[in-house]
């Protein structure tokens, strides 16, 4: 047995065994709930390279796998990403139960799921680039219903995906054949400009942006908020392993300050945009942006705090993007609208999760007592040595702050309406459990990310 | 330079395809000149591959046009009317595209070791592809877009990498976007398909 079997293989084939059953859908969710809980659970206490025991049996977890001559390699290191992962699919396939997503969610986000894992263990990385274009073409259907229209957002994420393909292949080959000897500078620096598009279109970077909040405004929230959620983490993971797997782009003087660069741009403009707003799903399209440059600028420190800057970023972002989802989802099924307009006083009918809007958006502002708060702090205090990056993204997040005090304001208008719990049991019970981890990780920060570092490094091999 | 004369053939073939994707107002046309832009492109494969494989790709190519064409067909029309400035406009922009791949077809070929014209022929599909991704916004017209786009690509990544795995997975790759293309024109247009 093989670490690719068990988090590519077995979650795929499940897959494709739910999108058979999907009319049963309690049966697919608890299937896929448990299935996805599980991996999680055996990525986080099972050692890859050692022997998996059920009571007398023995099974011996070997990190490779080999299919026609290339390899599937999922080792320690990568344990924390299966973690993350898989537990993330959990609470969002809680989150569909809760919500009444379509059936069709518990077979393509597992797929989903399971190619963007086989996109980040494949060797050689040129592959990934198209197992990451295939987890993007079955997430298509998983973002499209018949009674909506398709957007323009849509075409473009789906064209932005496929743009980065041929750039990825282009540069991986080109790097795979000058790998040995780097006496050919100008295809070396051709690489790497391709690997720079590449990823730009993948991420969204500035100026290949501007598709994210249209594609966030027009199809189904819930489905957004899980492909942002997930896509861009996996593709961050894979440029990591493209920097550290060649030598020469590892030690190449221009990668801090482009990943500066591109995070510090992504954030100010997201922000900024994000102010003008007056839409929630809109300002979701630009949260992501700036979280994602974020993630950008943690990576930029190349040192162990970066790596563990990025792995909290990666944390808390997952939570902050997941409830500000449900919330919307909810706002929409009730009727209730996502424009600022039709949002006043709207907390007295759906105070649990105007609250926990409330609360995301102050915690991607970095505002003290909420779980990014920490994680910005310490992450803009390396830069007072050069603070360039650490002003304008301050910028960045003032302009935030500003879109989410527009948000408070219009959720505490005074209206006539009585106070009444819009949100039935499951759904207060994520989003409390939401609230809660923000607050409690925005409070104690040492014991919460501590902890989770003290996990990670055991399993990471520093940058 | 070109290596071989015997390929202004098929290269002129492909340029009359993409021109015809380009210009194009119906969805028929359109469809058959992207099986003749697969057809040419199967000439420049044998040169590069053995027939088994360029065959491969010939076979996977209009099996994506087949599977478009089935759901296609059942709507009631694609055309897009465009007016006479607008189509001389984006014939010149498509010309454009051809006289820049002309000029790094030199520098490509002799930075990736190829023969020019191949050079010459990916770059002009790919820049078309590209072009229309940029001026066309519907559904069906994006899918084209992406399936030249990635033919151009295949084409020149056909001289670099002749790995087995990597023309199947591509081939699966334009399977796929063929498979949600005829699903994005069907929930296009919901009602023409009764």
């Amino acid at each position: 047995m093989s670490a690719p079997i068990i988090w590519i293989i077995v979650p795929f084939l499940a897959a494709v065994f739910f999108w058979f059953i999907q009319q049963k859908q309690r049966l697919v969710f608890y299937s896929a709930a448990g299935l996805s809980f599980l991996l999680g659970l055996v990525a986080l206490f099972q050692k890859i390279d050692s022997a998996l025991r059920i009571g007398s049996l023995a099974i011996n977890i070997q990190s490779t796998m080999t299919i026609l001559g290339r390899s599937l390699v999922l080792d320690n290191a990568d344990r924390i990403y299966l973690a993350f992962v898989y537990i993330s699919l959990f609470f969002w396939y809680l989150g569909a139960q809760a919500f009444h997503t379509s059936s069709k969610f518990f077979p393509l986000g597992m797929a989903v799921v399971a190619l963007l894992t086989a996109g980040l263990a494949v060797e050689p990385f040129l592959y990934s680039a198209i197992l990451v274009e295939l987890a993007v073409i079955i997430s298509l259907p998983l973002l499209l219903t018949r009674d909506s229209p398709i957007g323009k957002g849509l075409l473009r994420y789906f064209i932005f995906q496929s743009l980065a393909l041929p750039m990825i292949m282009l540069a991986g080959w080109i790097l795979s054949g000058v790998q040995t000897s780097f006496s050919d500078m100008n295809q070396l620096y051709i690489a790497a400009l391709l690997l720079g598009l590449g990823f730009a279109f993948w991420l969204g970077m500035f100026p290949f942006h501007m598709w994210i909040p249209e594609f966030c405004s027009e199809n189904d929230p819930f489905t957004n908020g899980f492909v942002m959620g997930i896509l861009p983490v996996a593709v961050i993971l894979i440029m990591l392993d493209y920097i550290n797997g060649l030598t020469w782009l590892k030690d190449a003087a221009f990668i801090t300050p482009a990943l500066s660069v591109c995070g510090t741009l992504m954030v100010v403009t997201g922000g900024v945009w994000a102010a003008v707003q007056t839409d929630l799903c809109r300002i979701f399209g630009y949260g992501v942006i700036i979280e994602t440059g974020f993630m950008l600028i943690s990576i930029s420190l190349r040192n162990e705090l970066g790596t563990q800057l990025f792995y909290y970023t990666m944390f808390a972002r997952a939570i902050e993007l997941g409830i500000f989802t449900l919330a919307i989802v909810h706002f929409q099924k009730n009727g209730l609208g996502t424009s600022l307009a039709d949002l006043k006083g709207r907390v007295k009918v759906a105070p649990l999760s105007s609250i926990a809007l409330i609360a995301a958006m102050f915690s991607w502002t970095g505002i003290p007592l909420l779980a990014s708060f920490p994680i910005r702090a310490v992450l803009l205090g390396q830069f007072s040595t050069a603070p360039g990056t650490a002003l304008w993204a301050l910028v960045g997040m003032g302009a935030l702050t500003w879109a989410a005090c527009n948000v408070l304001r219009s959720l505490f208008q005074k209206n006539k309406e009585k106070w009444s719990l819009s949100e039935d049991t499951p759904q207060s019970m994520l989003f409390i459990l939401g609230i809660l981890l923000l607050l409690l990780i925005g409070s104690f920060p040492s014991l919460f990310l501590e902890a989770v570092w003290s996990k990670i490094s055991v399993f990471l091999t520093m940058l | 330079m070109m290596d071989n004369w015997a390929n202004i053939l098929p290269i002129g073939l492909i340029m009359a395809a993409t021109l015809v994707i380009f210009t194009g107002e119906s969805w028929r046309n359109n469809l058959i000149a992207l099986a003749v832009l697969f057809f040419g492109s199967f000439f420049l494969y044998m040169q590069q591959w053995d027939f088994l494989m360029a065959a491969i790709k010939l076979i996977a190519g209009w099996m994506c046009v087949a599977i478009l064409s089935f759901v296609t067909g059942l709507q009631d029309s694609f055309e897009e009317r465009t007016n006479t400035p607008k189509r001389f406009f984006t014939v010149v922009g498509l010309i454009l595209v051809w006289v820049l791949a002309a000029l790094m077809s030199t520098r490509i070929s002799l930075m990736f070791d190829m023969s020019p014209e191949i050079a010459f022929t990916s770059f002009s599909i790919l820049g078309s592809g590209l072009l229309l991704l940029g001026f066309k916004s519907g559904p069906f017209k994006v899918i084209l877009g992406i399936l030249t786009f990635f033919t151009g690509f295949e084409l020149l990544y056909a001289e670099l990498e002749s790995s087995i795995l990597v023309i199947g997975l591509m081939a699966a790759v334009n399977l796929l976007v063929a498979f949600v293309g005829s699903y994005l024109v069907t929930i296009s247009k919901p009602g023409d398909t009764e």
